[in-house]
């Protein structure tokens, strides 16, 4: 396999495109255009360049990536829609990293539109069981959370300093959805009202809408190998709802987790081990997430990573910086684009184009996605 | 890239599973499962060689692909759903390039669907012609069949031959949901859907599922009869723009290209093949006036050709040029889903010579047709 590279990124800040209370009204299809456009300013190339094209929305329905890519001219090329669910975009680009790294295409395009209904999710992948008994996100994370906080020992207070850490770093995130809003502090979170216990409102992330859009390509087709960025790795793994799982740890045998199935996969395949990392970013729809996910990743170990949070580990400036755009709690989640735009804020630090958030010196990160499915998608990007 | 064969097709009998008038209650999954197991058992794979699915539905919502292999049992590989309507072709596409490309072995491709009654609508279509009402199928197909008939000199009697002939083959098909001849009367009596298309003009909606299994060669469990893959190409293009071809062509005068017209130039080119060179073709057709315009924009004749073709027997079992010998969509119904898959997998049977009594003897080279909203075009060239 061939070194594939990524050529340019496109991210329409994450808010609501509503037309209310003086927000832009933009359709589903405009958000995308307009990531894709910027991707391709930012790679210096043109749409007839594009050889393949992976686009993603969970909600927008069947034929969303025709109608963002038909914005910029239609070659014919064969445009996939994928779906999964919060994952979606990423795993976009991980059917276009496999084309070029294997030769088929030269240069492909991978983006991710959302436009999300107010008011709380169903996983509408669950089987219908699953949906006819409510379980919707908040739900089935607060069933988790649960698990994990008397499994582990960790605090309500835990979770509430992951949001506190991730609104911190996205309001240095000009396309963050609390980009120069107020912080937050662990009381705040805590008195925050309860959605699904023990989940609060401030530890649930934000519906928004967005697009997030990154071109890749083989090494030659770049304009500039200044400071290039390349995919060192990506894997992706299932793990079943219902039965045994619901995608959830209810028993006490070891199922098979798809976040540590990828991981697993990509530390082998990569050479790499988590220490190795300087920059990191972890899923979490809900604060909670982080802290388990930390951990499937190889992070730390079980249980601890609430009390490397308390220590600023994983604060920009700590010893490994994670969710340095503001994560999902900060930068929030238009879920067919969210994949991406984790990707974009690692490019962007290996690129030292984060600005304010820049991890000093980054030259290697790690990414791990997570949704609906479930899937978990983990990826190793280099300078 | 390398040389993929296909181990193994797996197909439930397209049909209604809704618990109604004795028959069974299935939803997609079930169907979904039931077909990975019957594509298991044809390639005498165990379920832990299989390294990478790809699958979709229509109407399952997300992640239908995780929830049929989820009834084999899941093994943690990685699960693509596609969301592109008749889903399964898309799939297969990706299924045959992660095997070609040489990432994995052995790859499944699946397609399952419980369908809703009644008309269904193209979702594919931005929101502002949905709110028009163009998004109603057959509605969208009665305006391409009018203007073809007005470009063309094309009849109702033409179309209505389209549904004689694959009803004829989906008699000989024990997999198709219909398993009675029709008439050209009947077709032609049948009750009005969408002017100038009868109901026996219009596909039905159906449900069931279709699963198909690509390896590299060396995976084969028997190399007899090997069927292998020439070329899978696919296309896109956008409702509402030029490119939109047979929807929306009412749009706009100039006839465009449009994206099965690009695949076919692209696929022949791929292959190596011509039209001339298949023995067996599968067209897409949920309204039997879009036989006659496939087959033309594939390249197997000339634009407005095909009626005359029809009725000579061209297109017939026993013609020069056998298409749909599993009924088509017209005859083995339509469980969108499912149909991309259906549709190579009858070729797959062909070149097998698996067809029983529609065996096209001797068939070495076939072709498949997939299309679906969005809109896109999957066509694929198989060879024994």
């Amino acid at each position: 396999m061939r070194e594939v590279a990524i050529a340019g990124i496109g991210l329409v800040k994450f808010s609501r495109y509503d037309g209310q209370k003086g927000r832009p009204y933009k359709d589903i299809y405009e958000l995308g255009a307009e990531a894709i456009l910027k991707a391709l300013k930012y790679a210096d190339m043109e749409w007839k360049d594009i050889q393949v094209a992976y686009g993603a929305s969970m909600f927008g329905g069947l034929g969303v990536p025709n109608q963002c890519t038909s914005r910029l001219g239609m070659p014919g090329i064969p445009i996939t829609t994928v779906e999964g669910a919060c994952t979606s975009s990423q795993q976009g680009m991980r059917q276009a990293y496999l084309d070029i790294a294997n030769g088929l295409y030269d240069v492909g395009l991978a983006f991710g539109a959302e436009k999300i209904p107010p008011g709380l999710i169903a996983d509408t992948l669950a089987p219908e069981w699953m949906l006819m008994m409510g379980f919707n996100l908040p739900g089935m994370y607060a069933i988790e959370t649960r698990r994990y906080l008397e499994e582990s020992g960790a605090t309500e207070e835990d979770i509430a300093r992951v949001a506190v850490m991730e609104r911190k770093n996205a309001i240095m995130n000009p396309n963050s959805f609390w980009y120069q809003g107020a912080a937050i502090t662990v009381e705040e979170v805590m008195n925050s009202r309860m959605i699904a216990s023990p989940i609060r409102f401030l530890m649930a992330t934000a519906n928004a809408d967005g697009a997030a859009a990154a071109i890749v390509c083989s090494k030659d087709k770049l304009k500039s190998k200044a400071r290039m960025v390349t995919i060192a790795a990506s894997a992706h793994a299932t793990a079943p709802y219902g039965y045994n799982v619901l995608g959830m740890k209810n028993q006490k045998i070891v199922n098979p987790n798809s976040t540590k199935i990828a991981c697993k996969k990509l530390w082998e395949m990569s050479g790499y081990g988590p220490e190795d990392m300087d920059v990191i970013q972890i899923y979490e729809a809900m604060a909670s997430g982080f802290l388990w996910d930390a951990e499937d990743c190889g992070f730390c170990k079980p249980g601890e990573t609430g009390r490397l949070v308390k220590e600023g580990y994983f604060e920009i400036g700590g010893k490994m910086p994670a969710n340095t755009d503001g994560g999902l709690m900060g930068r929030a989640h238009p879920t067919g684009a969210t994949g991406l735009a984790q990707i974009i804020e690692l490019f962007l630090q290996l690129r030292g184009e984060a600005g304010p958030r820049q991890v000093p010196g980054a030259k290697i990160a790690f990414n791990h996605c997570h949704g609906g499915g479930p899937n978990a998608l983990c990826h190793i990007l280099k300078r | 890239m390398r040389e993929v064969a296909i181990a193994g097709v797996g197909l439930t009998r397209f049909g209604r599973y809704d618990g109604k008038k004795g028959r069974p209650r299935k939803l997609y999954p079930e169907l979904g499962g039931e077909a990975i197991f019957k594509a298991l058992q044809y390639a005498n794979m165990d379920w832990q060689e299989v390294q990478a699915a790809f699958g979709g539905t229509y109407y399952g919502g997300l992640g239908g692909t995780h929830q049929c292999v989820e009834r084999v049992g899941l093994t943690g590989i990685p699960i693509v759903n596609i969301f592109s309507g008749h889903a399964s072709e898309a799939a297969l596409r990706l299924a045959y390039l992660r095997v070609a490309l040489g990432t994995y072995d052995i790859v499944l491709a699946v397609g399952a669907e419980t369908l809703p009654p009644g008309l269904l609508d193209n979702q594919a279509m931005p929101a502002w012609m949905r709110k028009m009402g163009l998004d109603v199928l057959p509605a969208e197909a009665a305006c391409s069949a009018v203007r073809y008939m007005e470009d063309y000199g094309v009849t109702l009697d033409d179309f209505a031959r389209v549904s004689v002939m694959e009803r004829k083959n989906a008699a000989l098909n024990p997999n198709a949901m219909f398993q009675q001849e029709v008439t050209r009367k009947e077709v032609l009596s049948s009750r009005m859907v969408a002017s100038p298309l009868n109901l026996l003009m219009t596909c039905a909606n159906a449900d069931g599922a279709a699963a198909i299994i690509f390896c590299s060669k060396d995976k084969l469990k028997s190399k007899n009869k090997s069927v292998t893959v020439a070329s899978v190409v696919q296309t896109s293009a956008t409702y509402g723009t030029a490119l939109a071809g047979g929807s929306l062509s009412m749009t706009t005068k100039v006839k465009n290209p449009d994206c099965i017209e690009l695949a076919a130039k692209q696929v022949w080119e791929a292959s190596g093949y011509g039209p001339e060179d298949m023995d067996v073709i599968q067209v897409y057709d949920a309204f039997s006036p879009a036989f006659l315009w496939n087959v033309e924009k594939c390249g197997f004749c000339k634009r407005g050709e095909a009626p005359r073709l029809l009725k000579e027997g061209f297109f017939e079992m026993g013609g020069k040029k056998p298409a749909n010998t599993d009924g088509g969509i017209m005859g083995r119904g339509h469980p969108t889903g499912a149909t991309g898959i259906a549709q190579v997998a009858e070729i797959f049977y062909q070149l097998r010579e698996e067809a029983n009594s529609r065996q096209v003897t001797g068939a070495k080279i076939g072709f498949a047709q997939g299309s679906s909203p969005g809109p896109n075009a999957v066509l694929t060239v198989l060879k024994r």
